[in-house]
């Protein structure tokens, strides 16, 4: 990063390729659909470039990281909200597997459809990417305690519509 | 019927699930026997939405990084500036055209009815129909003599000259000069005439024609016109004491 930030441009490719997966599961998690996924973290991506030099260092990188890819992943996930409909998820499980992903476990993927995005995005960086509760408070804006009690509400969220998808 | 979870033991089993420390989960199962399905149940929901996550990505496999355009980033701040635009131009609207709805019309410029006095004409001949005219409740329409105000309307002027000919033949003519079919009502009496009109309108020869020889013309509306000999004075119509229909002439 310091190399990049020195004016080698070329070594964001280092920096895309070391964040890839993790940045591809956050939005995952909040898209759902592997391929609008795959279209966002090129966008994040983008942004990071681009903002790269805005980066203060008063945390670590990857959370920075994370905190642009949980917005956008939300903003994207706000814009497509009518698209992705029930039937469209069915119909799209049954469809060949995208090249970047394997397939979700339908029942998770069905009731992950149905939180809000940042539900999506706060259970995705809790138990996909093994944040602790500091991180996650760092990746999303906001104080530890909020971040706990959000996460607890998102998890009961789940639960709840977990269980009655069964 | 299920016990209620106290939140602190709700607390422990979900530290219990996530971490799926064997050890943690038999103290938990043995402490709260009643909650071990419950725990069970959430074990499994948390291994699936962990085991959910997409695999690995081998960097064979990773998309080459194609820099893109700035992509539209709007802020909550731009977005409050234009929905508070947006909001006060519908107000402005909205006033607008409220305003514009309950704004009286302006005051137009009252003017004086004008009062005329019909002229009388003292040398106007009503007649009355010797025939007896059956009673009759309601008046019938009352058809426009033929056009009462030549000068007004508009019609050609013609100059007619007949000698020694009907007044049926002659009435004919003069209504298919203007473009009329003229009928005539039984109890008419034909007679020969001479007439000698120079710039006349039609409705001014069926006029004195009709003060003449004792009819009126009556333009029907289809384009014809009926001549209804005069009628009398002196006679009600019907009994009625009803006013008879004041005829041309």
């Amino acid at each position: 990063m310091d190399r990049f930030l020195a004016g080698d441009e070329s070594t964001f490719e280092l920096i895309y390729r070391k964040y890839y997966d993790k940045v591809f599961a956050i939005a995952r998690g909040v898209l759902i659909d592997s391929d609008e996924a795959a279209d966002a973290v090129q966008e994040i991506f983008t942004l990071v470039y681009r903002h790269l030099k805005r980066f203060d260092r008063r945390s670590k990188f990857s959370t920075w990281l994370f905190r642009i890819a949980v917005n956008r992943s939300i903003q994207e996930a706000r814009k497509h909200r009518f698209r992705n409909k029930p039937l469209e998820l069915t119909e799209a499980m049954s469809k060949e597997a995208p090249v970047e992903a394997e397939d979700m476990d339908p029942k998770v993927q069905t009731t992950l459809a149905k939180l809000a995005p940042q539900d999506r995005a706060l259970l995705t960086l809790f138990y996909w990417e093994d944040l602790n509760l500091n991180e996650i408070a760092d990746s999303i804006g906001c104080n530890v305690n909020a971040a706990k009690t959000r996460l607890y509400r998102a998890r009961e969220r789940f639960r709840a519509v977990y269980e009655a998808e069964q | 019927m299920k016990a209620r979870m106290p939140q602190d033991v709700e607390r422990l089993m979900w530290m219990v699930a996530e971490s799926n420390d064997q050890k943690a989960i038999q103290d938990f199962e043995s402490r709260f026997p009643e909650f071990a399905s419950e725990l069970s149940k959430r074990r499994r929901m948390v291994s699936e939405l962990k085991g959910a996550k997409s695999t690995h990505v081998p960097d064979a496999r990773i998309p080459d990084f194609r820099l893109r355009g700035e992509p539209k980033v709007s802020s909550p701040k731009g977005m409050w500036v234009v929905g508070g635009i947006a909001f006060a131009a519908l107000l402005m609207a909205s006033y607008s055209v409220t305003k514009m709805v309950n704004t009286p019309p302006t005051k137009l410029p009252v003017v004086e009815p004008v009062v005329t006095k019909p002229i009388e004409n003292p040398n106007t001949t009503v007649y009355t129909n010797p025939t007896p005219v059956p009673n009759i409740t309601t008046p019938p329409p009352m058809n426009p003599p033929v056009n009462p105000n030549p000068a007004q309307s508009g019609e050609q002027l013609k100059t007619l000259k007949l000698s020694n000919t009907s007044l049926t033949a002659a009435l004919k003519m003069i209504g298919e000069m203007a473009g009329y079919r003229v009928d005539v009502a039984p109890g008419f009496e034909d007679q020969q005439i001479s007439i000698d009109y120079v710039e006349t309108t039609t409705s001014e020869m069926l006029k004195d024609l009709g003060m003449r020889y004792g009819f009126t013309a009556f333009d029907q509306g289809d384009g014809s016109i009926i001549i209804v000999p005069a009628i009398d004075s002196g006679t009600p119509i019907g009994g009625t004491g009803e006013p008879p229909r004041r005829l041309g002439g």
